[in-house]
């Protein structure tokens, strides 16, 4: 389904284009949540916030200023940085540890289509890394990571730009390098 | 600024991450708006950034799903925005008209209008509230089933606190502590508590094996028949109550023990 589809789905508000947001987005957007509030049972609660806000604002979502996703993704952190300000999360953000926090994103990256994407990733220079963990998935705005890592504003603006021109070239290249690395395994096996 | 200098200044990134000022963003949406390049270029990082989720994306629980579609099924329609109409056309001249021929009706008609107009929005705001309520009671029941499934583990261990103070009346005053040493975590539920005065708060307090005085634990915010998560310590033989001044402790030391358990 195009994008353009999607949105007029949402304008009219019709119901199976949420299922099908859900089933496209839903792991790649309950991922961010999860980074941001370290908390399955409030991951979940900002997943369900955001799908809800999704449907009701869909149709302010205008195709011709960005990608779904972008607009879908900035909803979602929004919402999940607002959760770590309750007194729920301040409760419940020591209750998860952190290695069962993510266990799962072990099982979902054996996806035949993401095979190698996260090899990719975890390339990246651990400079840039960072700053696009930080930035996209936890919800620091520049400021703080300038306070944080103690790294002048502009050189934050610069690097981030620097580690997104990285991805685009690791993701260019990526479609050779996913079949190298099925090759690798299948041969491993 | 030149399509270069905008280029490199990672202002498109910061636009893309909804992290501008609102200067900034005039800036950004000026450039796009010139600037095929820069229009391309915005595609491409949405596109990495998009990518990049998707190679980090984890599944949540699969009952989610449903969970969702259940609440978005169970909502009004969204209000959408107001489009001109041909069919009312007709009406609004003819509305037109008589207030033309009749100033006062027309002032009248303004006039209800705009309390319509604000008994609207009243409403709407109203709805919102009422959504942001059935939100937070969603979100504490989860909170509430997430706590009791925690709780049925067997390794949690109920330790009853009474209370000792006899200076002070307090009937059916009662709490437990469920202390989980293969977790390490701990919960405390307090009932009939009474009252303190604005200067003053309850401290929960821990005795360790081998530590002679109690260790102190949190200031406690007293919800009645409320599981309370509160800090873990390895080997605790007893808990206690006290009260203090506003804020805990002053000298790490216990006030007023009225509460004791072990």
């Amino acid at each position: 389904m195009t994008e353009e589809k999607i949105a007029g789905l949402l304008r009219d508000q019709q119901q199976e284009v949420v299922g099908y947001l859900y089933d496209h987005y839903g792991s790649a957007l309950f991922g961010v949540a999860l980074r941001i509030v370290r908390s399955r049972e409030l991951a979940e609660q900002v997943l369900q916030d955001t799908f809800v806000k999704v449907w009701k604002f869909g149709s302010q979502y205008d195709g011709t200023k960005g990608k779904l996703f972008t607009w879908m993704v900035n909803i979602l952190r929004n919402t999940a940085i607002d959760a770590t300000r309750t007194s729920y999360f301040r409760h419940y953000t020591s209750t998860d540890d952190v290695t069962t926090l993510f266990a799962a994103e072990s099982d979902y990256s054996i996806r035949p289509d993401h095979i190698g994407v996260r090899d990719l990733v975890d390339k990246l220079d651990e400079k840039y890394k960072i700053l696009i963990e930080k930035i996209y998935f936890e919800g620091y705005t520049q400021q703080e990571v300038e306070q944080e890592l103690g790294i002048p504003i502009g050189t934050v603006k610069t690097r981030l730009r620097a580690a997104i021109e990285q991805l685009r070239t690791a993701f260019s290249g990526g479609e050779a390098l996913s079949l190298i690395l099925l090759l690798e395994n299948f041969l491993q096996q | 600024m030149n399509l270069q200098n905008f280029l490199e200044s990672g202002l498109l990134e910061s636009y893309i991450l909804g992290q501008c000022s609102p200067d900034e963003r005039v800036i950004v949406e000026q450039m796009l708006a010139d600037h095929e390049m820069a229009r391309t270029e915005k595609a491409a990082i949405e596109a990495a950034l998009e990518q990049y989720a998707q190679a980090r994306a984890i599944a949540p629980p699969e009952w989610m799903r449903g969970r969702i579609l259940d609440q978005i099924n169970a909502l009004p329609p969204a209000e959408k925005p107001t489009q001109p109409s041909t069919g009312t056309n007709w009406r609004n001249l003819g509305l037109l008209a008589l207030a033309i021929a009749a100033g006062i009706a027309s002032y009248l008609y303004s006039n209800a209008n705009s309390r319509i107009r604000k008994l609207e929005a009243a409403s709407t705001q109203f709805q919102q509230q009422v959504q942001k309520c059935e939100e937070d009671r969603a979100a504490a029941e989860q909170a509430a089933a997430a706590q009791m499934a925690s709780l049925i583990d067997p390794a949690f261990r109920g330790i009853q606190l009474k209370w000792i103070d006899t200076s002070m009346s307090a009937p059916g005053a009662l709490g437990m502590a469920f202390n989980n040493p293969d977790k390490g975590t701990t919960y405390l539920r307090l009932t009939n508590l009474p009252a303190l005065s604005p200067d003053q708060d309850y401290q929960f307090w821990v005795v360790i094996k081998g530590i002679k005085d109690p260790q102190p634990l949190d200031v406690i915010r007293y919800q009645d028949s409320v599981l309370i998560k509160t800090q873990y310590r390895d080997q605790a033989e007893a808990f206690a109550m006290s009260i203090e001044p506003k804020g805990g402790s002053p000298n790490g030391v216990p006030t007023r023990v009225v509460m004791l358990g072990s």
